[in-house]
C-alpha cells in the first residue's frame, strides 16, 4: 500500500445495505476514513407514521431478514409498554425461545458463511477444501437448530407470522415444542467446536482496540429485558437511552452513528460477553476459561468468538426451558390504544436495538425513531480502521483490504452488508 | 429437457430489502444441495463473498428486493442484460411490498424524506417489473421454499411454470381451516394470490396480502365486510395498504390517510 493514497472498498455494509470505505492515507497516517453508506435509505420510521399498533411489528420486522424476531419484539414492546399491556409468563418465555432461535441461526450464518472463509484464506464456503467441509456442516446443523425453533413457534422463519402484540396466533402443541429437543442435544457439540474454533482465529486477527461497551444486561443473560449497562460503568434505563446516546449524521453517509458522552461504544456479542459473561450458562463460562479468553476482551476477532459462545449458551438455556415447558392454549391480551408513547429496546444479534413510537388515541403511530445496531458501531469502524489501516503499509493492496474487511466483517454488519461488500476500488492519490 | 451435463448458469441478486428470501432459500439445505448437480450457482451475495460484476451470460437470475435507487435500476437492467430467464423472488421485487408503503406518504413526509437523503433516492420504490421485462414471479413476504423448489425443478426439465391464479382462501379450505372472517378477524385471503399454503391463516393469523391481490377480486365486497366488522376507514386503509398496492375500487379510502 502507498503511504499516500486514497482508496475505496466499494459495496461495504449498512444494516441491510451497501456501503463503501472511503480512505486517505497521507505519509502513512490516516487523513480521513467514512463508512459511506449510499444505499437509498429505507425511511421505515416515516413509512410507519399513520398506521396502526396492530400493524407496526409486522412492519419494522421488515427491516431486517436475519433478525425480524428482534424487530418484532422490540416493537411489541414499545407498543405493549405504551399502552400499559402485562403479557403472561407463557407468552415470554416462547418469545425468548424465538429469540434463542433466532440469534443461534444469525450466529450460525455469520460464523460459518461469512466470517470463517476469512480465518481459513478462503473466498467462499464453496471454496472449502475437503478437510473444511466439514465446517460447513456444522454451520447448516447450528442453523437448522435454530430455525426448527423460529419455524415451530413463529410460523415462518424469515419473517415469521404468529407472534404478535399481547401473545401468539397459535401456540404449538407439548408434541411439536418435544420435537425441538432431539436436534439441539445432537448438535449442541459442534457449538462447543465453534467456540473453540473461533478463539483459535486470535493470531489471524490481532488487532485490539480498547473501547466503551454498551448491552441490555440481567441475571439470565435475557435478551429481551434488562437493564442498560455500559462497561464503563453506567446504568440506564430504557427510555433514557437517547438522554446518554446521541444519533448524529455523517454528511458522507446515509445511516446514521451513534456515540456516548462523545465517543463511540461498541454493541454486539463482544459487548454482551464483556458485560454480562457471569449471567452465561456454566458450559459457557467454562468454556471461556479453558480457551483462555481474557475479559473484558477489546480484541474485534473474539466478537465472532463470543458469537460462538453465545450459540452454546443458547443451546443450554433453550434445552433447559424447553424441558420444563408445558404449552397452553391462551387467547392473545385485547389491547386498548391511548395516547401514549412506548420505548423498547432489546438485544438483536448484532447489538442493541431500540424502538420508540407516539401514539395517538386510536393507536396510529404519529413518530417513530429506531436505532438499530450496525448504526452504533458503525462510529466504532471508523475509529477501528483509523488505527489498524497505517499497519498494514507493507502489504500488497488487495491484501490490506481483505485485512480490513476483515475487521468490518467481524462486527457482523447484516447479512445484506457483509455479503454486499467486497468490490475494491483503488484510487491512488 | 435440458442436457443434463451442461449445468444451469444460475444468479441471486439483491436490490433494496431485507435480504429474507434470499436467505429462505439457502434454507433449502441439503435440497439446495441435491439441485447443485444440475446447477452452478455463478452469482451469489449470500454464498460468495466476491460479488463478481461478470457479464457472465446467465440462464436463470432471482432478484430479490425493490428498485429505490439509480443504483439499484442500473444493476437490474444490467442483470436483465445477461439472463435469458428473470425470477422477482419475493413481495419487494414482485409488487414493491412493504418498501412501497412510502409511495403513498403524505406528500409533506415525501418532501422530508426529499431532503433528509443524503444520497439521490427514487420518489417511489418500484417493483422490478415497471423498469424490465419478468419472466416469473415467486411471490410472499417471505417467498414460500417448497414453492422455490417446485419452480426450479420445472424450469430444470425444461417445463413452463405458471402462475396459480387462485386466493388464498383456495389452499384454506384445502387445509380445512376454519374461516378468520367469518370469526370477525379482517383477513385479507378472498383477494390475495395462493402459494403460500395458507401459511398465515393456517397459524390463525389473518392474511395480509403479501403475495399481491388477484386481478379480479371483489374489493368493494371484502371493504364491506370489513366496515361491518367494525373498521375504520383509516384501519381499512391500513389493511389494504399493508403491502402498498391500494386496489383502484377502493381509492375512496385515502382520503384521510
Amino acid at each position: 500500500m502507498h503511504k499516500t493514497c486514497n482508496f475505496s472498498i466499494k459495496e461495504i455494509t449498512k444494516v441491510e445495505g451497501h456501503a463503501n470505505l472511503n480512505v486517505e492515507l497521507e505519509e502513512g497516517k490516516v487523513k480521513k476514513c467514512e463508512l459511506e453508506i449510499y444505499e437509498g435509505q429505507r425511511f421505515f420510521e416515516q413509512m410507519v407514521v399513520g398506521r396502526h399498533f396492530s400493524q407496526l411489528p409486522l412492519i419494522v420486522s421488515r427491516i431486517c431478514g436475519l433478525c425480524n424476531v428482534s424487530h418484532l419484539n422490540t416493537a411489541m414492546e414499545a407498543v405493549e409498554k405504551a399502552f400499559g399491556v402485562k403479557v403472561s409468563e407463557q407468552t415470554s418465555l416462547l418469545r425468548e425461545l424465538v429469540t434463542n432461535g433466532e440469534f443461534i441461526k444469525s450466529h450460525a450464518i455469520h460464523l460459518f458463511f461469512l466470517a470463517l472463509p476469512d480465518y481459513l484464506g478462503r473466498e467462499s464456503v464453496l471454496e472449502f477444501n475437503k478437510e473444511e467441509h466439514k465446517y460447513m456442516h456444522w454451520g447448516l446443523d447450528l442453523k437448522k437448530a435454530g430455525t426448527d425453533i423460529v419455524r415451530a413457534l413463529g410460523g415462518r422463519i424469515y419473517q415469521t407470522v404468529s407472534i404478535r402484540p399481547g401473545g401468539f396466533t397459535l401456540i404449538p402443541g407439548q408434541k411439536e415444542i418435544a420435537k425441538l429437543l432431539p436436534l439441539l442435544e445432537k448438535h449442541r457439540e459442534k457449538a462447543v467446536g465453534a467456540v473453540k474454533l473461533f478463539a483459535s482465529f486470535e493470531n489471524q486477527l490481532p488487532f485490539e482496540r480498547k473501547t466503551d461497551y454498551l448491552a441490555l444486561a440481567r441475571q439470565d443473560y435475557s435478551l429481551v429485558e434488562g437493564k442498560l449497562k455500559f462497561l464503563s460503568g453506567k446504568e440506564i434505563a430504557e427510555e433514557d437511552l437517547l438522554k446518554h446516546v446521541r444519533e448524529f449524521i455523517a454528511p458522507y453517509s446515509n445511516a446514521r452513528q451513534t456515540s456516548f458522552e462523545g465517543k463511540p461504544f461498541r454493541v454486539g456479542s463482544l459487548a454482551r460477553v464483556n458485560i454480562n459473561s457471569k449471567a452465561l450458562e456454566p458450559a459457557a463460562q467454562d468454556i471461556i476459561k479453558e480457551c483462555n479468553l481474557k475479559l473484558p476482551n477489546n480484541k474485534i476477532v473474539h466478537n465472532n468468538t463470543c458469537q460462538a459462545i453465545e450459540i452454546l449458551h443458547l443451546f443450554d438455556r433453550t434445552i433447559s426451558l424447553l424441558k420444563k415447558m408445558k404449552s397452553e392454549k391462551q387467547p392473545i391480551k385485547e389491547i386498548r390504544p391511548k395516547e401514549a408513547s412506548g420505548t423498547g429496546v432489546t438485544e438483536a444479534p448484532r447489538g442493541t436495538l431500540y424502538h420508540q413510537y407516539d401514539f395517538d388515541e386510536k393507536g396510529f403511530v404519529k413518530k417513530a425513531d429506531i436505532i438499530v445496531p450496525t448504526n452504533q458501531n458503525n462510529n466504532t469502524v471508523e475509529q477501528d480502521l483509523k488505527q489498524f489501516i497505517p499497519g498494514l503499509l507493507d502489504l500488497p493492496q488487495e491484501k490490506a483490504n481483505l485485512e480490513i474487511e476483515k475487521v468490518v466483517r467481524a462486527y457482523d454488519p447484516c447479512i445484506s452488508c457483509a455479503t454486499h461488500f467486497l468490490k475494491v476500488n483503488w484510487k491512488k492519490g | 429437457m435440458r442436457v443434463a451435463s451442461k449445468k444451469v448458469k444460475i444468479g441471486f441478486f439483491s436490490l433494496t430489502c431485507c435480504e429474507g428470501c434470499g436467505l429462505a432459500v439457502l434454507d433449502l439445505e441439503e435440497k439446495l444441495l441435491k439441485a447443485f448437480r444440475q446447477i452452478e450457482i455463478v452469482e451469489s451475495r449470500l454464498l460468495m463473498e466476491k460479488a463478481k460484476e461478470s457479464s457472465e451470460k446467465l440462464d436463470l437470475a432471482f432478484v430479490e428486493g425493490s428498485v429505490v435507487s439509480k443504483h439499484d435500476l442500473d444493476k437490474l437492467r444490467h442483470i436483465r442484460s445477461k439472463t435469458g430467464f428473470l425470477v422477482a423472488l419475493g413481495a419487494c421485487a414482485a409488487i414493491a411490498g412493504i418498501p412501497g408503503i412510502r409511495n403513498a406518504l403524505p406528500s409533506g413526509l415525501k418532501e422530508k424524506i426529499k431532503r433528509q437523503a443524503i444520497k439521490p433516492v427514487k420518489e417511489k420504490a418500484f417493483p422490478l417489473s415497471a423498469f424490465v421485462d419478468v419472466d416469473y414471479l415467486l411471490q410472499g413476504c417471505s417467498i414460500n421454499e417448497q414453492e422455490f423448489l417446485d419452480f426450479l425443478n420445472k424450469f430444470l426439465h425444461g417445463a413452463k411454470p405458471r402462475l396459480q391464479e387462485v386466493p388464498v382462501c383456495f389452499e384454506c379450505k384445502l387445509r380445512e381451516n376454519g374461516c378468520l372472517l367469518l370469526k370477525g378477524e379482517a383477513c385479507l385471503g378472498p383477494v390475495t394470490y395462493a402459494g403460500c399454503d395458507a401459511l398465515c391463516p393456517s397459524n390463525n393469523a389473518q392474511c395480509i396480502g403479501c403475495r399481491g391481490f388477484t386481478k379480479d377480486a371483489n374489493f368493494k365486497a371484502l371493504d364491506e365486510l370489513f366496515k361491518g366488522l367494525g373498521l375504520s376507514k383509516k384501519e381499512r386503509y391500513n389493511l389494504f395498504t399493508y403491502f402498498n398496492q391500494l386496489p383502484k375500487t377502493l381509492s375512496c379510502l385515502e382520503s384521510d390517510s
